[in-house]
């Protein structure tokens, strides 16, 4: 599953929460490195281009193990989405109530490449700044998208936002 | 309004960046010399040949190698191994067709993605 969502919203704690293995972090894949390698002239300037991915990992039964893939929310970063979404069983797009708008750019990619995926507002605080109704309108989210509130700091609750996830990808499975 | 810290900060460190560049230790490429690109879920194994032939290997196909003595992602070796994650697919698909390392795509039949989805579900309610 990919969990998305903008810098500080609560991604790497969500992981962490579900893991059995620490959370392990990577630099960006493959078309990262492509686009460097296209222009080697550039290649030593270019030291800052690699983003954080962060994953963890939990065993389902004895043939299933889950992976759990973080990833940046952000536009720049939408180079890494592709190769994570394929073979994903869904996402979940982690928002602050209080930044919707770092939210839009994963919503946006996620509605376009047809993978299925919830929103969970990460309760900070226990405060929801807006009715969950303006947050759906705000997002431009349609009805049937899960949109649940949650706290990424509780095992229980994050598990909860992915399950609403997991049952709306199986909808949509046919 | 709330405006204290969000406690949901990410706390990852990044790794030191190598001084090395991660097209070296592809000499150059960005595909791999036989195959297409794996999964980052994929997972890898050394095979009997892996291990027997480590003492030949260079630096960054060793290490892979002997990491891999159990069933590992492409992501996790990645990560243990502190190389940059687009390396390392290529590296490990190298590997496979060298006969180095089994390959199983992490990635799900179509036609069974509706039955995972429910043993999923089902797994993850019975650890909530």
């Amino acid at each position: 599953m990919v969990i998305a969502g903008g810098f500080g919203v609560g991604k790497t704690t969500a992981v962490a929460q579900v893991s059995e293995i620490p959370v392990l972090t990577t630099e960006a894949p493959i078309t990262e490195l492509a686009a460097a390698l296209d222009n080697v002239d550039e290649v030593p300037a270019k030291t800052t281009t690699t983003v954080a991915l962060d994953f963890g990992c939990v065993a389902i039964d004895d043939e299933i193990k889950m992976y759990l893939f973080g990833t940046p929310g952000q536009d720049r970063f939408g180079f890494m989405w592709r190769d994570l979404t394929e073979g994903a069983l869904g996402a979940l797009v982690i928002v602050d109530s209080r930044r919707l708008d770092d939210g839009y750019p994963a919503v946006d990619y996620f509605e376009r490449s047809g993978t299925p995926f919830g929103v969970g507002i990460n309760l900070f605080d226990g405060v929801l700044s807006h009715d969950l109704a303006d947050v759906r309108w705000a997002l431009a989210i349609s009805e049937d998208t899960p949109l649940v509130t949650f706290d990424a700091r509780d095992r229980r609750s994050v598990i909860d936002a992915l399950l609403a996830v997991l049952r709306h990808s199986l909808g949509r499975s046919g | 309004m709330s405006t204290d810290q969000p406690p949901g900060r990410e706390e990852t460190v990044q790794p030191p960046v190598s001084g090395v560049r991660p097209y070296v230790l592809t000499g150059g490429r960005v595909r791999p010399l036989h195959a297409a690109p794996l999964n980052i879920a994929a997972q890898i194994r050394s095979t009997p040949q892996g291990v027997a032939e480590i003492g030949r290997l260079t630096y960054e196909h060793r290490d892979i190698v002997e990491l891999c003595d159990h069933w590992i992602s492409v992501a996790e070796v990645a990560s243990h191994l502190r190389l940059h994650l687009g390396v390392v697919r290529i590296l490990v698909a190298d590997l496979a067709a060298l006969g180095l390392l089994y390959v199983h795509d992490g990635n799900l039949a179509g036609g069974r993605q509706g039955a995972v989805i429910e043993r999923v579900i089902r797994g993850l309610t019975a650890i909530r």
